[in-house]
């Protein structure tokens, strides 16, 4: 898994790319949780190139979610496959997070 | 083709990707589709964290994780040992789906992951071990071991379950019937993936090329495919003027060729 984060006028955008699984979600746990104890609420979550998540994946970004929308933010989430898609239907999140086609509108909505 | 693999892991979170690719390569190996085999990816991922997280590491113990993946009539089994103590994932509440973000736990999805991507999940406590049982139906899966077909040809099969065949020499119309019946007797046997791989082959006839080509007729219906490797050029040359070459994928090499099949 890699991530890449860069900060953009009123969002921080962040990019992931391939697995995020039980061994990885911690690093994508922590990433997220540096933006926000730095201020940063407006998330971007760029999906497009997560090939594969797992619960443990999920569970870090409801955990982040959780914590920005209470200080009145919000993490956003960018063109996540199919296969991701799938996963956030099962869990039951696809309705609860504002999900773009492409990271371009995502940035946009805030 | 064995109709079992196993593999054991150290119960560490480091060695679960190479759990999960076993489990996804035997799937597919075993004639799953390509979403059952990443369903059975995400459950085993989800099962195993279990057993580490919950089973091993909150009990300050180390210990291995043993899966087996099995070929049934109609259906693929995987089955998870481990020896941490007994712990029944029947009786963990399921999460509410219904409710806001705000309310949600951020964990306890596993399991409920498991139920829903596998079509049977039963859990045991069977000698001294938990023991996860979960099944994927497939009509592709085969219990019967595929017996290894005649070919007067040298065959292997591919982690992937492709099937690969080396004919060497001339293919022309003596040596094309032998060369039509070793395609048959692999697609008989249920291999309708199949490269063939033709660095040693010097001249193919039109008995050849029109062996191919039934051969890819058959493979096709069967969801499957012919895929071609390494031709000299001057084999190349027979393809590319019968304007053969449109009908099959020609990589360079074998793996590449096994890969366009999927």
């Amino acid at each position: 898994m890699h991530i890449s984060v860069s900060e953009m006028r009123r969002v921080t955008l962040i990019e992931v790319s391939g697995r995020v699984d039980s061994l990885s979600a911690t690093k994508l746990g922590e990433a997220l949780n540096e933006q926000i104890e730095a201020g940063h609420i407006q998330l971007v979550l760029d999906l497009s190139n997560v090939e594969y998540i797992s619960s443990a994946g999920l569970r870090e970004i409801v955990s982040a979610a959780k914590k920005v929308r209470s200080s009145g933010g919000d993490l956003r989430i960018a063109s996540p496959s199919q296969r991701v898609r799938d996963v956030l239907q099962l869990a039951g999140l696809l309705e609860l997070f504002q999900i773009f086609p492409t990271q371009v509108e995502a940035v946009g909505s805030f | 083709m064995p109709q079992e693999r196993r593999f054991i892991l150290q119960g560490e979170l480091a060695y679960v990707p190479e759990a999960c690719q076993f489990v996804r390569e035997s799937a597919r190996l075993f004639g799953l589709s390509d979403k059952q085999a990443d369903d059975c990816e995400l459950a085993t991922e989800e099962w195993c964290t279990n057993i580490i997280e919950h089973g091993y590491a909150k009990h300050g113990l180390q210990g291995k994780i043993e899966i087996v993946c099995q070929a049934l009539p109609n259906a693929f089994r995987i089955t998870i040992y481990d020896d941490s103590p007994p712990f029944d994932p029947t009786t963990l509440p399921r999460p509410d789906r219904s409710a806001p973000l705000s309310d949600r736990q951020p964990g306890g999805l596993g399991w409920f992951f498991i139920q829903e991507l596998m079509d049977t999940v039963q859990y045991e406590y069977r000698n001294g071990r938990n023991t996860l049982i979960m099944t994927q139906h497939n009509p592709n899966v085969s219990a019967l071991p595929r017996a290894e077909p005649d070919s007067a040809f040298a065959a292997r099969t591919l982690a992937n379950g492709v099937r690969v065949i080396t004919p060497s020499g001339r293919i022309d119309s003596t040596t094309g019937r032998q060369f039509e019946a070793a395609l048959n007797a692999q697609l008989e046997a249920g291999f309708n993936r199949i490269v063939v791989e033709m660095q040693t082959v010097s001249y193919i006839s039109s008995t050849g090329l029109k062996a191919l080509l039934s051969a890819q007729r058959r493979a096709q219906a069967q969801g499957g495919g012919i895929a071609l490797a390494a031709l000299t050029r001057r084999v190349r040359d027979v393809f590319e003027l019968s304007g053969f070459d449109t009908i099959f994928t020609i990589a360079n090499a074998t793996d590449e060729a096994a890969r366009a099949l999927g």
